[in-house]
């Protein structure tokens, strides 16, 4: 059977994104203290430049993206200018190098809004930027190399290992620090030091770690906690629940019920009976308003029973050998919040919103409330088994096109469970198995090309239950499925 | 549900705003359970809201096509909640036999009422499946089958064996073993709640076109 995939020419959007910005540079001068806007993990950089890591909460955004049904900048946008009003401008990249690398750009040319580095368009400027902007925001960062006594870093030596290069590059005649892409780093770090090195590979690079960048997280002037010391230990759920909920109460209030507020993650705290303390911590999916949970907070204690249980069966079976409590009391404890952000009401509010689907509110909020996650699917258009199908947000909103049936038709002799990964078998001769499909792998994109077709068999045991199993070019056996 | 804001938090007026979820939409009108196919229907009819469901699918039999086939047409949000030894789900089959993946999700839990029971005791998921659960012991049936009539929920029990009458399930409105006789066939026997007879239909009708 020969495989036929479907071309469909499409206009290139020069500026669309490929993949979810991970970092975001934002710059105002109204002197706005949102520091957390889009993201719990936030930097400040400069007085007028703030740092926030988007990954973090990357899966929160793509929901609200595929709520929403937008693209970033119509997402981020209302956002920004409900903080920062007009005066911004935002600058979203996988690195936050690149994002100040390209902000310094944006100040030069007195832009203002949002603009994405991995869309085409931005990644053609990007690429042919001068070295005013690449030298730009090398004061601040060897400010904050000097702050965190960052290894190996000498400022003086920092500042001479610059002018050299200034001079290389008068010398050379290079334009832009792009013209110079076929210099390796270890050629450029023996030359000018291995922090200019840095500053080179951060520029160029693809992936969003931070690769050695000083992040210096952002933290609240007061951490926002309670504490409680218990009169009398405590090991039954349902009397650390009342009290637990007061705590939650007394850290909702410490707030000033402040509606925007949302929290990433909870720690708390807890000191047993034998003083031990054990940290544990409640993450929650999606972002959580302590306020709008009032006054039962069944989310956050939701989240609580499930750690605490599991604390509780940790320390049973860690302490099984001792004589000590069955169920090991505690004597206090002090919830802390760890990670929190501020989301504009747009986001959050139903009465803002009328397009919201309250089925998708009701998902989030219970997801908040489960130790597992809730999956969602959706087809590919691939006959290849393991690329016909993605897992999918739950709130992506997909409606069928004509061409899907060619597609979803396909899949009907398969099974309904399959295995991540295929178990190899050693088939008999008398086994009994139909042949039920023959697929191709991506043979364009691999070297060996001699194994990639897959004919597929419905396969029965002596006992008559049927898996899916295929054999490939080679004469492997495995199995791919189970037909429960 | 989602929660009120802080502006409408004046206690005369909450009680005056309901969930839009509560509000009659006709939807009771229509059979609780509906697959499209005559000899399901008729075996479903008696099926209402807050019933439960007791399926014996013992693995491999290709069974689970048929509970299947009442999560095509026009459902509520779903979930199926499964525990497959090293299994995953795949997608495009369900997508295949026109199963509306916009409204089924799916939670991998092996101890559904110990693990999900925040998500029993609301009315976000008008169908459940619990499919094959490592541990589910006679509470958490109880549990089950009385939050589904308070929160008008229906409730597949999936089990990972043929049912008998020898055990049996007083909370279940229905129960039947279904499997895949041979090529081309597929068997129900009810063991409960219709008259003690078996059912073949023919597996055309589950991979005729949706």
């Amino acid at each position: 059977m020969t495989m036929h995939k479907i071309q469909e020419s499409r206009v290139i959007q020069l500026d669309q994104l490929d993949e979810f910005p991970a970092y975001v540079a934002i710059y105002s001068t109204s002197g706005s203290h949102h520091a957390f806007t889009l993201s719990p993990a936030a930097m400040r950089w400069s007085d007028n430049i703030v740092l926030n890591r988007l990954k973090d909460c990357e899966a929160f955004w793509i929901t609200q993206k595929n709520k929403s049904q937008c693209d970033y900048a119509a997402l981020f946008e209302p956002i920004l200018q409900y903080y920062f009003g007009d005066d911004f401008i935002a600058v979203f990249a996988c690195h936050p190098w690149q994002c100040l690398l390209y902000m310094a750009y944006q100040l030069q040319q007195q832009a203002q809004g949002i603009c994405f580095l991995q869309s085409r368009l931005n990644q053609n400027i990007y690429r042919s930027l001068g070295w005013q902007c690449w030298f730009a925001n090398q004061s601040v960062l060897a400010g904050h190399l000097d702050d965190i006594h960052a290894r190996g870093f000498n400022a003086s030596q920092f500042r001479a290992r610059q002018v050299r290069l200034k001079r290389f590059i008068n010398r050379i005649g290079v334009a832009g620090p792009f013209e110079m892409n076929q210099v390796d780093y270890q050629a450029f770090s023996r030359r000018f030091e291995i922090w200019l090195a840095n500053i080179w590979a951060w520029s160029k690079t693809r992936s969003s770690e931070l690769q050695g960048f000083p992040w210096v997280a952002l933290r609240p002037t007061e951490p926002v906690m309670v504490e409680r010391d218990l009169e009398y230990p405590l090991n039954q759920w349902q009397f650390v629940a009342v009290l637990l909920r007061e705590d939650l109460k007394r850290l909702n209030e410490s707030f000033v019920q402040n509606d925007q507020l949302h929290i990433n993650r909870l720690v708390w705290c807890i000191r047993l009976f034998n003083h031990q303390l054990v940290e544990v911590a409640l993450t929650f999916r999606q972002p959580y308003s302590l306020h709008r949970d009032a006054p039962e907070f069944n989310t956050a204690l939701y989240q609580a029973r499930f750690i605490y249980d599991a604390l509780i069966r940790e320390l049973q079976q860690r302490d099984k050998d001792l004589d000590l409590p069955e169920t090991m009391p505690l004597i206090a404890w002090h919830i802390e919040v760890c990670e929190s952000f501020e989301l504009p009401p747009m986001i959050w509010d139903l009465f803002a919103d009328h397009n919201v689907d309250v089925v998708n509110e009701a998902l989030l909020s219970l997801q908040n409330k489960l130790p597992v996650s809730i999956d969602c699917y959706g087809f590919e258009p691939s006959f290849c088994p393991e690329q016909s199908f993605s897992e999918l947000s739950i709130c992506t909103k997909y409606e069928a096109q004509p061409g899907d049936r060619l597609w979803t038709s396909y899949s009907k002799q398969r099974p309904l469970f399959c295995y991540p990964s295929v178990q190899s078998l050693k088939m008999f001769d008398n086994c009994q198995f139909d042949l039920l499909e023959r697929c191709a792998d991506d043979w364009w994109r691999q070297e060996d090309t001699r194994g990639v077709n897959r004919d597929y068999y419905l396969h029965k045991d002596q006992l008559g239950r049927a898996s899916w199993v295929y054999r490939d070019s080679n004469g492997g056996w495995f199995k791919q499925g189970e037909y429960h | 549900m989602a929660s009120i804001p802080a502006q409408f938090a004046d206690p005369a007026l909450k009680q005056q705003l309901i969930s839009a979820r509560k509000l009659d939409t006709g939807f009771q009108a229509r059979p609780a359970l509906c697959s499209g196919i005559t000899a399901l229907d008729e075996l479903f009819s008696t099926v209402k809201v807050g019933d439960l469901i007791e399926w014996g699918i013992p693995p491999g039999l290709n069974g689970r096509l048929i509970p299947l086939q009442f999560l095509k047409r026009d459902i509520p949000a779903s979930v199926w909640i499964y525990h497959h030894h090293g299994l995953g789900i795949f997608a495009s089959s369900w997508i295949s036999h026109g199963v509306d993946l916009r409204r089924l999700f799916f939670i991998c839990s092996a101890e559904p009422v110990k693990e999900l029971r925040p998500l029993f005791l609301e009315d976000t998921f008008k169908y459940v499946i619990i499919d094959a659960p490592k541990k589910f012991n006679r509470g958490d049936l109880a549990f089950v089958a009385a939050q589904a009539r308070k929160q008008g929920q229906i409730v597949f029990l999936i089990r990972h064996y043929f049912l008998s009458q020898k055990q049996g399930n007083a909370h279940a409105r229905l129960r039947l073993n279904t499997w895949q006789a041979r090529k081309g066939l597929f068997s129900i026997q009810p063991i409960k709640g219709y008259r003690n007879s078996k059912i073949n239909i023919p597996a055309a009708v589950f991979y005729d076109d949706a």
